[in-house]
């Protein structure tokens, strides 16, 4: 049911850009009051009511080890539906602020470069330079949410070593 | 496969599934002619929808056995034991032919060979003797044959209101033998000949099978416009009288000699009864049956049910999930708003809701009985392969689970069974040597305890011996050699994987896979087993499976800034507690009213730090045989929850069996107080 377009949806998390293809994104939402789920890995930020059904949140800069997200008047719930182990489910993440809307022909894709040492490249698809000469990084949210990553993010959230360490590999 | 094709399959396994249990009925009372009846019903409806969806092929297997029990019902053929064998096999032939994908062709072709030459064996075996058919055919005939006399004056406006009294006795001649007179008496003159107008009025003589309200049908919507008179004149048909035949040419305006007819038609059937008593008690015998068996028929088809795509009732469950959630927000502003009025509705409207939920739910629920045919067959093949005498008893087989549930159960109680006839039981010699009765008896019990359903199999068998599991686990390694283990602990090895007992493996059970797989299965749908036994007395084996309802009436509690809903039905009291109480106390342990209760304390079980009220409630709950509190901030009351999963992100975390949704739109979660006591369990003890 998803479709990829050449529309991608740009976000910010902290300083940093990223866009996800509009085919994955279903909705923005406003923050709202999350239940928190006890017992759960820190990044699970807990649960919405998405118009009847239970929408987990999702702290997307946990998962890329910077530091939780403070909320803002700006922070705004992202629903995806991503593939997990072959199963489409929706998610919310949470980003600091929603860009612009955008689109890009696969040629203007440029393969992550230099930044590869900064986040696991399989999380990227690529890159985009964009009109100030920034950079927009293509996230490829399947592999985010897929199972390993997030065992792998359970354990290294055990200590700030292991974080920072995933960082640089 | 067509829409059409694939209504008919299922149609047809229901009809596989009916007559399974009818044979297995029949097989106690071979003489039962209803049970046979409704056997030949189930043949004549497998040859129909076959031959009308295009399964030929079943069409034409099926008219053959429809034949043989025809000839039952005749009382050609007298139901044996070969026979139901047949039928049985043939059951399973007929399913073959539904699901074969083109595969199998073959095999099935030389199984339908086979049991054709076995039905013809039986057809040509039993050379019956004509004759006495014959005359029975011909009473049967006879039987429940009945004369009315009717008389049929309309008044002479019934044309007007569009009524054609022609059609009238076309019908009534249409129920059976007849013999019309017509008067054309009352026709008037020419100049008061009004053309609108019905003067003509008739007397008929009806033999028929129908019954009196069968003719007063017939006139059910000119009752106010003619004058009908319906006399029974004998149980008998007039109209091989040959005493009786110059009775009924009346020259015409002349009315029947009632009276005399009446009187020669009883003399007759006198005379003839004298002639033949035994025969006419035969007939009376089976014009008896023939009306209990109607009756019974539509009483059948009135309670039966409707059949409904379970997509729709998805549906429905899913519209009456939000209507609840809707209420709950309809509860929360009316609390608000103080207004009687308001107020008073929302309680109605929240009655509805609270029976429109039960009902809707109960529509899927399906009773046990759906297995027990099924399992009710596995017990006489198998045990008749091991050549054991096994008798099956179900009990609480109305016991109603939900429709995902019973495909859960199926397969773990088969393989429970299948146990119990080839380990359990033992053969009639060796049960006879041990002084019990040469044939095993295996019951089946289902009853509701709590919010669980209860499911034990017993047998009288041989029963489980600690020692030789021990044995078995340790040669196999499953266990040191010096482990110490209580007979019930041994007796719970049975449950580790690639435990098998059985010293030969046999076809049955003994295929490598026991009771892991079931344990394994049963808590696949959240359920739990059990096992018993005392050796040379039997094993129980017990399952537990939990009444997972989408709605669930719940409480709602918060602790922190979190709302949670325990279900009702594990809540046995709440107390309230001083939070001093719960810091002073000694391994989690509380002394309330005289008794100790073990507790769990959520805020540290879930890692909260913020300080706790100065009061909090204790919530008892029911965990196996014992109470045990939870500790909560504060109680909210009680919630109707709709229960929604928590997602594929939070499999983690089944100490929530779900979320509901709340009035003002938040999410509750639903504690599972079961796994939140196994788990917390685990965790303090590491």
């Amino acid at each position: 049911m998803e479709q990829e377009t050449n529309s991608y949806i740009s976000f910010m998390l902290g300083d940093e850009y990223f866009a996800i293809n509009v085919g994955k994104v279903l909705n923005i939402l406003q923050l709202v009051q999350i239940t928190k789920v006890p017992t759960a890995p820190d990044y699970m930020k807990g649960v919405i009511n998405l118009r009847g059904t239970v929408l987990p949140i999702i702290d997307i800069r946990m998962k890329f080890g910077m530091e939780p997200i403070q909320y803002k008047r700006d922070t705004v719930i992202l629903v995806l539906n991503v593939e997990i182990a072959n199963e489409v489910v929706n998610a919310g993440i949470l980003v600091d602020s929603v860009k612009e809307v955008f689109e890009l022909q696969p040629e203007e894709i440029l393969p992550p470069p230099g930044i590869g040492a900064k986040y696991k490249s399989k999380f990227i698809d690529g890159v985009r330079k964009m009109s100030d000469d920034r950079f927009v990084m293509l996230l490829n949210i399947d592999t985010v949410f897929s199972t390993d990553e997030l065992v792998m993010l359970q354990d290294s959230t055990e200590s700030k070593e292991s974080l920072s360490a995933e960082k640089i590999e | 496969m067509d829409n059409f094709q694939k209504k008919f399959l299922e149609e047809a396994s229901d009809l596989i599934n009916q007559l399974e249990q009818a044979l297995l009925t029949l097989e106690q009372d071979m003489q039962n002619p209803e049970l046979v009846d409704s056997i030949f019903r189930i043949m004549h409806s497998l040859k129909g929808g076959g031959g009308m969806f295009g399964f030929d092929n079943i069409s034409s297997y099926t008219h053959k056995l429809e034949n043989m029990y025809d000839l039952v019902r005749q009382k050609k053929l007298k139901v044996s034991r070969e026979m139901l064998d047949i039928t049985f096999e043939s059951a399973d032939h007929i399913t073959s032919m539904l699901n074969d994908d083109g595969s199998k062709t073959a095999e099935i072709k030389r199984n339908e060979e086979i049991l054709n030459k076995r039905i013809d064996a039986i057809l040509d075996g039993d050379n019956f003797s004509n004759t006495t058919a014959a005359v029975e055919e011909s009473s049967q005939k006879d039987a429940g044959l009945k004369t009315f006399y009717i008389k049929v004056k309309p008044y002479e406006h019934i044309q007007r209101n569009g009524t054609n009294p022609f059609f009238l006795i076309d019908e009534l001649v249409g129920l059976g033998k007849t013999k019309v007179n017509i008067f054309y008496s009352n026709i008037p003159d020419f100049e008061n000949f009004v053309l609108d107008d019905t003067y003509i009025w008739w007397e008929v003589i009806l033999t028929t099978d129908k019954d009196e309200d069968a003719i007063k049908d017939v006139f059910i919507f000119v009752e106010d416009d003619c004058e009908i008179t319906i006399q029974k004149l004998c149980d008998a048909d007039v109209f091989v009288m040959e005493g009786i035949e110059p009775l009924l040419d009346c020259p015409q305006d002349f009315p029947f000699d009632l009276d005399k007819i009446k009187t020669l038609a009883e003399a007759i059937t006198a005379l003839e009864k004298a002639k033949n008593e035994s025969a006419a008690a035969e007939n009376a015998a089976k014009t008896n049956s023939g009306d209990e068996h109607i009756k019974k028929f539509t009483k059948e088809s009135s309670i039966s049910g409707i059949r409904v795509a379970s997509e729709k009732i998805d549906i429905l469950m899913n519209l009456v999930s939000e209507l609840i959630t809707t209420q709950a927000g309809l509860n929360l502003y009316a609390e608000k708003n103080k207004d009687a009025e308001l107020t008073r509705i929302t309680e109605n409207l929240e009655n509805i809701s609270r029976q429109l939920r039960d009902t809707a739910f109960s529509i899927t629920l399906i009773p046990i009985d759906y297995l027990v045919v099924r399992f009710r067959r596995l017990v006489r093949d198998l045990s008749r392969e091991v050549g054991k005498e096994i008798e099956f008893e179900a009990r609480g087989a109305e016991t109603e689970l939900d429709k995902t549930l019973i495909e859960g159960i199926s397969e773990p109680l088969m393989h429970i069974l299948r146990n119990s006839i080839d380990h359990g039981i033992e053969t009639a010699k060796e049960r006879q040597a041990a002084g019990k009765p040469p044939a095993g008896k295996i019951i089946l019990q289902a009853y509701y305890s709590g919010s669980q359903v209860v499911i034990a199999v017993t047998d009288d068998g041989a029963g489980m011996d600690p020692k030789k599991i021990k044995k078995k686990a340790i040669e196999k390694g499953l266990i040191p050699s010096d482990a110490q283990l209580s007979d019930k602990e041994a007796i719970d090895l049975i449950f580790m994987p690639g435990f098998s007992t059985s010293e030969t493996v046999t076809n049955i059970s003994g295929r490598g896979v026991g009771m892991d797989v079931v344990k394994r299965k049963v808590s696949d749908i959240r359920g739990t087993v059990q096992v018993s036994s005392s050796l040379g007395e039997g094993t129980t084996i017990t399952i537990k499976l939990p009444l997972t309802l989408s709605i669930i009436d719940g409480m709602l509690v918060r602790i922190a800034d979190v709302d949670y809903i325990i279900p009702l039905s594990v809540i046995d009291t709440i107390f309230a507690v001083e939070h001093e109480k719960i810091v002073a106390s000694f391994q989690n342990v509380i002394n309330i009213e005289g008794s100790q209760y073990p507790f769990y304390y959520l805020r540290d079980e879930f890692g909260l730090t913020d300080s706790a009220p100065a009061k909090e409630e204790i919530i008892m709950v029911k965990y196996e045989d014992r109470k045990i509190g939870i500790v909560v901030d504060n109680i909210t009351g009680e919630y109707q929850a709709v229960l929604k999963p928590l997602g594929k992100l939070y499999r983690n975390q089944d100490i929530f069996s779900g979320a509901s949704i709340l009035g003002d739109g938040t999410v509750a979660l639903v504690l599972d107080t079961h796994k939140v006591i196994n788990q917390f369990t685990k965790y303090n003890e590491i």
